[in-house]
């Protein structure tokens, strides 16, 4: 008996399911229509010139009649150390911006919800955000002038408070990499602490209730409900940002780097600009853009099956 | 009930935003489609035949136009049209360089048509263009349609050709440069040089001492150790356009960094990896560790660089004479009694001087293989040159009255407060987007105007060189008289083999290595491996290229 309810409810449903897909939404799918042309003339029709990888493409033969290398453009991509340079940087450079873009808004956001007064709470989280909506060549002016080792802010309130030489932040080796990971955790944590904000709001307070019951202080509390509470948007923001793993951020690094810091700070993204756009070897840059592109989906698809697999949240 | 009445104004809604986004759809597919009548011909309103010839360009945000006028609607479609029977067609322009090449890179492999004359400047992009038979030769219309003085400013300066120029065919015409236009010379601070009691430098070792003086001795008089004597750009390369620091290194040898030029034996050699150039480096490494230069050189682009001088923090800037204007004129007025002086250029310990010298041509125009009317092209070339010629039917007091010039009893009047609606330069209108240019004419005229102080004799004359002041004349002059230290970037052809593939990795190496060798966080004796680096990463080979590209072009096998 039960497994035929069961059945019958099954049947039911997938009828439905059916119907609803040929009559009552086809004017939402047409709404979708505009949006899905869009995406594939823009991101799927390009995807053919990833052919160019595979060519010695010269752009008056064009995909057709360019002659085909194989693999050597990738090839060549490991084979001189400055490809292989470009690559460590990027993962160190990411890897870094990942850990700390995660870390400080959580810290941030969780501070942030023990605050009582509702205006000053309110400021702090736009002032925070504020910097998102500020593009990376302004920034990078901004920076250029602030971390001056002549009269720049930064070095200013340094040689006075510990009496130390100015520090040539965007021109030092050992210090480029912070500069680049602390900036973009200013500009882009404000971004994340309003998500994990949100999450925090839409715990169950009986949680809270139970818990202040059972005798539980505030680090208690945000240990053992705050926290695994809000383990699944931690996360989606996590694996999201997994995707970006080679993306160490170009805008970025194109308006701060200088040859002084090649050594450090140029990244994937910065090379291919260079070599693609500046020296004309579309192919090239072409195959090495195509790696990073295939590393990322492959980071992306492990992180959403850990993620289902040990936190059981699907993202998709 | 409730529910129902929703779910109808919910259709009725999504049937008009339907309806809407089709409607935006349509119309943006039927603006830009307009027939490209290429070579077409028609009556105009006298009879005669009218030439249309279509053009695309890029028009910057220093092109203006009078209200109701436009790229194809101007003082210079109309005179054309008027005049020469010319219907000048511009079929689309673009905001920057960048889009423009994207544009006619696209249209390139797309297999669109491209307009009848273009522009070019990107060396690849010629080439490219030239290799897919798309833009004709112009030899034989250079032979049959061009007039005789514009015949021989072509074989004045035969050079100017290479950047389009394959198997000995010339494809293009070129966009010549003002020739040593942005050669540089030294504008120094003469108010400090006279509160020091010191004297305008003639080597390189007087302008050690007056950087030295400079940087110690506290010229601007604030109790401050915060002067530097000597503003340079390198995140681009230290020979440029701005904060030039090639001097330093034409004063040791005839090279200067990233420019092929001759070596002892005639052929082509890259000037980075020369011995000279270590010299060079060696004083900068010097000039850094004393405190002469910019701390932040390493940094700094020419428009960052040059703020030090503008904020009256150094002393000595190597600009070009069109320097008076920015960023000269900024430092003295942000200064007040400041006073800046044109300088000749150092020499170094054997009496040698060089700087680098500017390439001949900005661009080349390339004609589609398909154009009919080079003739009436070579007819309106001809035009626009007259101006700059002094002996013009067309454009006796200037270019065109209430654009750049008014009458006023009978004279021209160039003062923009004169010009009703105010002065606006149509010469951006015309295909060169500026008047056109002979190399070293510009700056040949302000010599012969600063030094026997005759009166301008036409518009050009003055618009361009009396009006731009005394400065800006007496700099023109002393890089005019130094012509012959001039060291020019020879290469002009496209990227080669080699370049394409292991240029940037070179190019990077360099930048890396010369910055280093300067902030002394190696020792100069890096130089030795970087050219030995150099050339075994690519460099023997792309010599070789290069110098086979300059057989061709020269026409040698």
């Amino acid at each position: 008996m039960q497994t035929e309810i069961d059945l019958q409810e099954r049947i039911v449903t997938v009828k439905t399911k059916k119907r609803w897909n040929l009559k009552g939404s086809w004017q939402l799918h047409a709404m979708l229509l505009p949006a899905i042309v869009v995406v594939f003339i823009f991101q799927y029709i390009p995807m053919f010139g990833l052919v160019m990888a595979f060519q010695d493409y010269e752009p008056w033969l064009g995909f057709l009649n360019s002659s085909w290398v194989g693999l050597e453009h990738f090839k060549t991509m490991f084979e001189y150390e400055d490809a292989r340079q470009v690559i460590w940087n990027t993962l160190v450079i990411s890897i870094l911006k990942i850990i700390f873009n995660l870390a400080v808004p959580l810290t941030f956001a969780l501070l942030l919800n023990e605050v009582y007064v509702m205006k000053f709470k309110r400021t702090v989280q736009t002032i925070v955000y504020l910097p998102h909506f500020l593009s990376w060549v302004i920034l990078g002016g901004i920076l250029i002038d602030m971390l001056s080792p002549e009269g720049g802010i930064v070095n200013s309130i340094l040689t006075s408070l510990f009496r130390i030489e100015p520090i040539f932040f965007l021109g030092d080796n050992d210090w480029f990499r912070t500069v680049v990971v602390v900036t973009d955790v200013w500009k882009e944590c404000g971004f994340n602490t309003i998500v994990f904000l949100a999450a925090i709001t839409s715990i169950n307070p009986a949680l809270y209730e139970a818990a202040i019951v059972d005798g539980a202080n505030r680090w208690q509390q945000t240990i053992y409900i705050t926290l695994p509470s809000m383990l699944p948007i931690i996360i989606v923001v996590g694996t999201l940002s997994l995707g970006n793993i080679l993306n160490a951020g170009f805008d970025q690094i194109l308006n701060l780097y200088n040859p002084l810091v090649y050594k450090t700070g140029d990244i994937i993204d910065t090379y291919v600009y260079r070599v693609g756009l500046l020296n004309g070897d579309f192919s090239y840059a072409t195959a090495v853009g195509l790696f990073k592109s295939v590393i990322s989906f492959i980071l992306v698809v492990t992180g959403y099956r850990l993620a289902y697999k040990y936190a059981n949240y699907k993202i998709f | 009930m409730k529910m129902i009445g929703g779910r109808k104004l919910f259709k009725k809604l999504l049937a008009s935003m339907t309806g809407m986004i089709m409607a935006i759809g349509m119309l943006a597919g039927c603006t830009d489609k307009e027939p490209t009548s290429s070579n077409s011909t028609s009556q105009s309103k006298d009879g005669n035949q009218l030439v249309t010839i279509t053009t695309a360009r890029t028009l910057k945000d220093d092109t203006k136009f009078r209200q109701g006028e436009d790229v194809n609607n101007n003082p210079v479609t109309r005179w054309a049209e008027k005049e020469l029977g010319i219907k000048l067609k511009t079929l689309w322009t673009a905001p920057n360089d960048e889009q423009y090449y994207n544009k006619i890179r696209l249209a390139l492999s797309s297999g669109q048509e491209l307009p009848d004359v273009f522009m070019v400047s990107d060396g690849l992009l010629i080439n490219d263009l030239i290799r897919s038979g798309k833009v004709m030769s112009v030899d034989k219309a250079i032979e049959q349609y061009a007039s005789p003085r514009l015949k021989e400013i072509f074989n004045k300066f035969p050079e100017a050709f290479y950047p389009a120029t394959v198997d000995g065919n010339r494809y293009g015409i070129p966009r010549f440069s003002g020739g040593n236009g942005s050669d540089s010379l030294l504008w120094i601070r003469k108010d400090w040089l006279d509160k020091l009691g010191l004297q305008p430098p003639k080597t390189i070792e007087d302008l050690e001492k007056i950087m030295d003086a400079f940087v110690n001795q506290d010229p601007d008089g604030n109790g401050k150790k915060d002067t530097i004597g000597l503003t340079l750009a390198s995140k681009n390369g230290l020979a440029t356009w701005l904060a030039d620091g090639s001097f330093v290194f034409g004063a040791y040898g005839n090279y200067v960094p990233s420019s092929w030029s001759k070596g002892e034996d005639g052929s082509l050699v890259y000037g980075s990896v020369q011995p000279s150039i270590k010299k060079g480096l060696a004083k900068l490494r010097e000039w850094y560790e004393k405190g002469y230069l910019d701390k932040e050189i390493g940094i700094l682009d020419e428009q960052t660089a040059i703020k030090s001088f503008v904020a009256g923090k150094s002393g000595i800037i190597a600009a070009p004479p069109w320097g008076a204007g920015w960023p000269i004129a900024d430092a003295i007025k942000n200064n007040p009694g400041a006073i800046v002086e044109p300088y000749p250029l150092p020499s170094g310990s054997d009496g040698k001087i060089g700087r680098r010298g500017e390439g001949l041509t900005v661009g080349m125009f390339l004609f589609n293989k398909n154009f009919k009317h080079m003739d009436k092209f070579f007819e309106y070339w001809d035009a626009i040159y007259s101006y700059i010629f002094n002996d013009s039917r067309y454009f006796k007091y200037g270019l065109f009255e209430g654009y750049d010039y008014v009458m006023k009893d009978g004279q021209p009047v160039y003062d923009p407060n004169q010009i009703p609606r105010g002065k606006i330069d149509p010469g951006k209108y015309f295909l060169t987007t500026d008047i056109p240019t002979v190399p070293y004419m510009l700056y040949n005229l302000a010599e012969e105007l600063y030094t026997t102080k005759r009166k301008p004799k036409n518009a050009y004359e003055y618009t361009k060189i009396v009006s731009q002041g005394e400065p800006y004349m007496k700099a023109a002059t002393i890089v005019n008289q130094q012509n012959q230290y001039r060291i020019e970037n020879e290469f002009s052809g496209p990227p080669t083999k080699t370049m394409q593939k292991r240029g940037e990795f070179l190019t990077k190496m360099e930048r890396e290595t010369f910055a280093n060798i300067i902030y002394g966080r190696v020792p100069l004796s890096e130089f030795d491996n970087f050219v030995e680096k150099w050339e075994g990463s690519g460099g023997q080979e792309i010599t070789k290229e290069v110098n086979e590209w300059y057989r061709s072009v020269k026409g040698e096998k």
